[in-house]
């Protein structure tokens, strides 16, 4: 396990310094000047020539990059051009209110994933089997957009149910530290927690649900192939033999090794996750990352691009090698196929 | 990914507690949430009025957190006295004295804790900011002063100085008929002196505009952009307190947002509601809708520095060929009438010349043949992204443009930026042609004119059309050093049928101005000039709120 | 010239032969494949149903309902929008952009990748474990990421969220290509072919290709419905189609100024764009089985 966990972070290591060297690079690949687009600092600002030489631009590329990547650690992201807020600060909130809600629509995703992917393998070819995969297909394919509409018209506007927008109704003065609702409510503490927490829990269910659904049926999918996969094997038809209930076969024998397999496919599910937040957050005015990297690029705001680039970059590949210890940490047997590999 | 943790406890405890939630919110969130929510259209560039022009901008800062010298009424037609309880003019125009009033208190905050109340060093120091170049903070935020600069007042004052505690007198190079109107303006709004000593001493002299100190009713509390502005209510208020506790501004740029938001009461009050809804929304028992005829004139205006539309033929053909009455329907939905000048019908001023404008396609070809254009060209039209009382929806009127533009051979291309961008990207000239427009700060015409046309607004990057014409300059100076009307009125004809040949700009509609909010807020006004005002609004009785 | 079948012989299906029989018996995926050619068919002869130019506006039709309501008009079967421009020709219109271009886009993108990944596969070793790694993690990250980041650096527009989505699928049909050839390569069919000393490039076209073809046919119909996504998806975000293009995706973020008032001009683009997303994942995910029933034999 040792000698894999060195492998993988030696691997996270590398790929997220390739991340950075590309976010450095975008420096030069954007119009205009270098040291504008890295710093938001304007050619006519007077501080331009100072911050021109912190940032390494009399020296060469090499320089440059290690100066980039100082600044990135001193927590100096630049500042956005439309409005000079330094972007560190904003992106740390911004990150934190869509990993809530990516968290959120995962964890509302995966049980009724798991479940009706479960279901749908005991009976392969008949009905019920027929009518989730055909759920899970034409689930799958609602263009996420579309439907967060539909829903809004629906469920918000006609029936009037919830709100659309936001993370909770702004009359509750509750401070933007982290960015998630849930925690900074609790880090506020308001006069009245609860109607404050109901507020924010009605703010979310639209878009936590609308975000679940593709994941979701998925999830469907690959629950359902996995467990078909392991319901044939000799080991299920042997626990049959000997005599166990079904309840127990399919529990601590079929499910926990379907999982394998699911897990190991998780990756696309995180990565179509994140996909449909972006989208997601400007439907509904979530204040998250993806919401400011679409209008950053629409404005072409150079340093909040960089830096929300490498900060969902930068999410990805440690969700990627986490996945990756996760799975050969709970199946030892994926560790010696690795180790047997050249 | 400490974060992730606590926020799946937090999930759970909160999906745990959610039975108990729904039990006992409605009666305790009452306590919490008292306040008003106002969906507005962006970001305010700045909290400080004095740097912008932008009506959004004006709408969340202007009223709420500062003061003026003068008010002045639309209903009765004069000044009113308001930070200034009196003001006297001598007999040629050129020295006004201001008597100010001395129970005027600053707001008390984290950041700032007045000593005193308002003095006549603090009107000296808000003026001198943007008509003196040696003053501490002029440079300050460096976003220039483009309304006083546009409308030439920073070039008028002579000298100003503080004559005791509570008289500041000013005095003008020249008569000016419009002087009063400009202090009357939004954005004569004064600041605190004291503040700004602090924030020298400090070092960080740009807060001034950031984390804002004025007398207005409101104080300044949040800004989280993109999503809301929070003020509270100024306990120390020199007039009536404000209604309610709170008031938040939240950022909402589509228009069709803002209106779902009214919907399903994520806002109590929706400036702007798109044309196309208003008989919808009238229809609405929950929603109110008020009107008012504001005088504004949104109109097309032509980048007069670039080739081809230097040449005025070129612009008088793009004039003809835009079918403004089919603009009406479609865009306006009938709720604006046709702009035959830049100067709204309400104005004494107002003189029609409907042929220089009309539809006429034929004509243009034949102008555009004239200028060696008769292929046609390409060309790019700016559509603001947001909707103002003028226009409702600059998009969809350039779309239709698109359109009858290409009937005379002329292919437009449409851009949009977030609105900040767009306004600094227009202010530097970097359009062909833009669609937007101009609501009244005041009621003299020559609000209409040095601001939006004169070689100065061009300077201050106001000047939509890049246009200066020492000729039209001429004419509008000539109307302001006069008191008397029919000359006034004379110069000002002048001035419109001279537009009429030059074509800088094609009016396009005077709007009615609508404004939508929940049935029981009350207080509500729609004045026809400057900002809105939300000192008096507030829900009906004890509010009944959505989460 | 077809063959003189001398002998008796009994002809093997060739394994994507065996694929299309398995695929046919689900009547769903053939429904599906029928509206794909359906919308293949209105892409290219389009402009000949309609009677209608895609921006040619009605001003005496402005938001007219669906012809079978009380207020429709027959002359716009679907309704028109707010800017009276008849609906099903800018749907049919907007199959091209939002349909068409996106597959020709992945046409020529698993062209090109398909052939470097055969050549990384026929050339590298196979052995680099890390470049395995990398490819592993570039896939990880989602395409309409990626495809925001070269729009980031080309400016938005159809033409550059069409290259973008191009750039990013190549990558996917490489790695997919080199996986497939690394997973044959060892096998017996492989060995004896080599010990025939064919040359590489028969190896490829006559051995491999044929074996790996099936793969490439799921992971192309994945594609597909990535790249119909994200093109509908950045034309809503109003980075990708600009208006007045009837692109689905920028059609209905239009639409949404409406919804509420005519909320048919928000939802035919819609369903469009679903019709042709259930369709391709449908036609997809059956033949992915039909594969997997056929190894499992």
């Amino acid at each position: 396990m040792t000698r894999y966990l060195l492998r993988q972070i030696t691997l996270l290591f590398f790929t997220l310094l390739a991340l950075s060297l590309f976010t450095f690079c975008l420096s030069y690949w954007f119009a205009g000047s270098a040291v504008t687009n890295s710093s938001g600092i304007f050619p006519d600002d007077p501080s331009y020539a100072t911050i021109a030489t912190a940032r390494g631009f009399d020296g060469g590329y090499f320089g440059q990059y290690i100066a980039y990547l100082r600044h990135l650690f001193a927590g100096d992201w630049g500042r956005s051009l439309l409005d000079g807020a330094p972007v560190f600060e904003q992106l740390i909130v911004r990150f934190g209110a869509s990993l809530e809600i990516m968290l959120l629509a995962l964890l509302v995703a995966w049980f009724p994933g798991v479940a009706f992917g479960v279901l749908a393998a005991l009976k392969p070819g008949r009905s019920v089997d027929n009518t989730i995969l055909g759920m899970s297909i034409s689930g799958y394919s609602i263009p996420v957009f579309w439907f967060a509409q539909l829903a809004i018209l629906l469920v918000a506007v006609q029936w009037g149910l919830t709100p659309i927008a936001g993370q909770i109704n702004p009359l509750f003065d509750i401070p933007a530290v982290t960015g998630s609702i849930l925690i900074d409510i609790a880090l506020a503490q308001p006069a009245n927690p609860q109607a404050a927490y109901y507020s924010a829990f009605m703010h979310m269910i639209l878009p936590v649900t609308v975000l679940a659904i593709m994941p979701m049926m998925l999830l469907i999918r690959l629950t359902r192939n996995s467990m078909l996969d392991v319901l044939n094997k000799n080991y299920i038809v042997s626990s049959y033999a000997k005599g166990m209930s079904t309840r127990r076969v399919l529990w601590s024998h079929a499910l926990p090794n379907a999982m394998q397999q699911v897990i190991r496919q998780l990756s696309n599910l995180i990565s179509l996750l994140i996909a449909n937040t972006f989208i997601l957050e400007v439907i509904f005015s979530w204040p998250g990352i993806g919401n400011w990297l679409v209008r950053s690029i629409y404005e072409r705001d150079y340093p909040v691009i960089q830096g929300g680039l490498l900060i969902i970059g930068s999410l990805i590949l440690v969700t990627h090698v986490l996945l990756n210890l996760f799975h050969a940490w709970r199946y030892p047997q994926v560790r010696k196929d690795l180790y047997a590999a050249p | 990914m400490a974060t992730t943790k606590r926020s799946l406890i937090k999930t759970c405890t909160a999906a745990l507690c959610l039975p108990v939630l729904i039990a006992c919110a409605p009666q305790s969130e009452q306590e919490a949430t008292l306040g008003v929510l106002y969906c507005a259209e962006g970001n305010p560039e700045s909290f400080n009025p004095q740097l912008v022009t932008s009506g959004t901008t004006l709408d969340m800062t202007a009223a709420q957190l500062y003061d003026r010298l003068i008010e002045y009424s639309h209903k009765e037609n004069n000044y009113q006295p308001a930070l200034a309880e009196r003001w006297s003019i001598d007999e040629h125009g050129l020295r006004y004295t201001f008597y100010l009033r001395d129970d005027v208190q600053f707001h008390t905050t984290d950041w700032f804790q007045p000593s005193r109340p308002l003095n006549a060093n603090d009107v000296v120091f808000s003026f001198r900011r943007w008509f003196d170049p040696s003053h501490p903070f002029h440079s300050v935020s460096g976003r220039g002063y483009p309304f006083f600069t546009a409308s030439g007042i920073t070039e008028l004052i002579d000298s100003m100085k503080a004559l005791d505690e509570h008289t500041v007198e000013i005095r003008l190079k020249q008569q000016d008929s419009s002087f009063l109107a400009n202090l009357a303006s939004d954005f004569a709004i004064i600041l605190s002196a004291e503040y700004g000593h602090q924030l020298l001493a400090a070092g960080t002299p740009e807060l001034i505009d950031q984390r804002p100190i004025g007398t207005g009713p409101f104080q300044f509390s949040d800004f989280r952009k993109d999503v809301l502005v929070r003020y509270h209510r100024h306990p120390n208020y020199w007039r009536e307190l404000a209604a309610s506790e709170q008031i938040v501004f939240r950022i909402t740029q589509s228009d069709h947002k803002r209106m779902l938001m009214l919907l399903t009461q994520d806002c109590d009050i929706s400036p702007y509601p798109p044309a196309r809804d208003v008989e919808w929304l009238r229809q609405k028992e929950s929603i109110e809708l008020q009107a008012t005829v504001s005088p504004n004139t949104a109109f097309w205006a032509f980048n007069t520095e670039r080739p081809p539309f230097d040449d005025p033929r070129v612009r008088q053909a793009l004039a003809h060929a835009i079918d403004r009455d089919a603009l009406l329907r479609a865009v306006y939905f009938e709720h604006a009438v046709r702009a035959d000048s830049i100067l709204p019908n309400t104005s004494w001023a107002h003189h029609p010349i409907p042929d220089a404008y009309r539809f006429d396609p034929e004509r243009a070809r034949e102008l555009l043949a004239e200028a060696d254009l008769a292929d046609g060209f390409s060309m790019d039209i700016w559509a603001i992204p947001v909707q103002r009382g003028y226009n409702p929806n600059a998009r969809l009127m350039a779309e239709r443009m698109q359109s009858d533009l290409a009937r005379i051979g002329v292919r437009a291309n449409i851009v949009s930026y977030e609105w900040s961008t767009f306004r600094r990207r227009l202010a530097e000239g970097l359009h062909d042609s833009v669609l937007i427009g101009w609501s009244a700060d005041h009621a003299d015409p020559d609000n209409f004119f040095r601001p939006l046309l004169s070689c100065r607004a061009k300077e201050s990057g106001n000047n939509r059309a890049q246009w200066c014409d020492p000729l039209f300059d001429d004419l509008l100076n000539a109307a302001i050093r006069t008191e008397l009307m029919p000359t006034r009125q004379n110069f000002y004809q002048q001035a419109q049928e001279y537009l009429a040949i030059e074509v800088p700009l094609l009016p396009i509609a005077h709007s009615v101005r609508f404004q939508a909010s929940q049935a029981d807020i009350e207080g509500l006004q729609l004045a026809p000039f400057g900002g809105i005002e939300l000192r008096r609004v507030k829900h009906r009785d004890t509010q009944e709120l959505r989460p | 010239m077809p063959r003189p079948n001398l002998y008796y012989e009994e002809r093997m299906p060739s394994p994507l032969q065996r694929v299309w029989l398995e695929f046919r018996r689900n009547a769903f995926a053939i429904g599906a494949l029928y509206i794909l050619i359906f919308i293949v068919f209105i892409s290219l002869f389009g402009p000949l149903l309609t009677p209608y130019g895609p921006n040619q506006q009605f001003i005496d039709a402005i938001s007219l309902p669906p012809a079978w309501s009380v207020n429709g008009d027959v002359r716009f079967l679907l309704g028109t929008d707010e800017l009276g421009r008849d609906m099903i020709t800018r749907l049919i219109y907007g199959a091209r952009y939002s349909f068409a271009l996106p597959l020709l886009v992945v046409i020529i993108s698993a062209l090109i990748g398909v052939t470097l990944g055969a050549i990384a596969a026929m050339t590298v070793g196979v052995k680099s474990s890390t470049l395995k790694h990398l490819l592993d993690v570039l896939m990880s990250i989602p395409s309409l990421l990626l495809a925001l980041v070269i729009i980031a650096l080309t400016g938005p527009g159809l033409g550059n969220a069409l290259l973008a989505i191009g750039l990013v699928m190549i990558p996917q049909f490489l790695h997919v290509t080199r996986n497939a050839i690394h997973d044959e390569r060892r096998k017996p069919y492989v060995t004896a072919s080599r010990l025939n000393g064919v040359s590489d490039y028969y190896l490829l076209t006559m051995v491999f290709f044929p074996n790996i073809v099936r793969v490439l046919v799921i992971q192309f119909t994945i594609g597909l419905s990535v790249a119909i996504f994200d093109i509908a998806a950045l034309g809503f975000l109003r980075l990708g189609a600009q208006a007045p293009t009837p692109e689905w995706g920028s059609m209905l973020a239009q639409s949404l100024e409406v919804a509420y008032v005519t909320p048919w001009v928000m939802a035919l683009p819609g369903l469009a764009l679903f019709i042709t997303l259930v369709s391709v994942n449908l036609v997809g995910e059956t033949l992915r089985q039909a594969i997997q029933k056929q190894l499992e034999q």
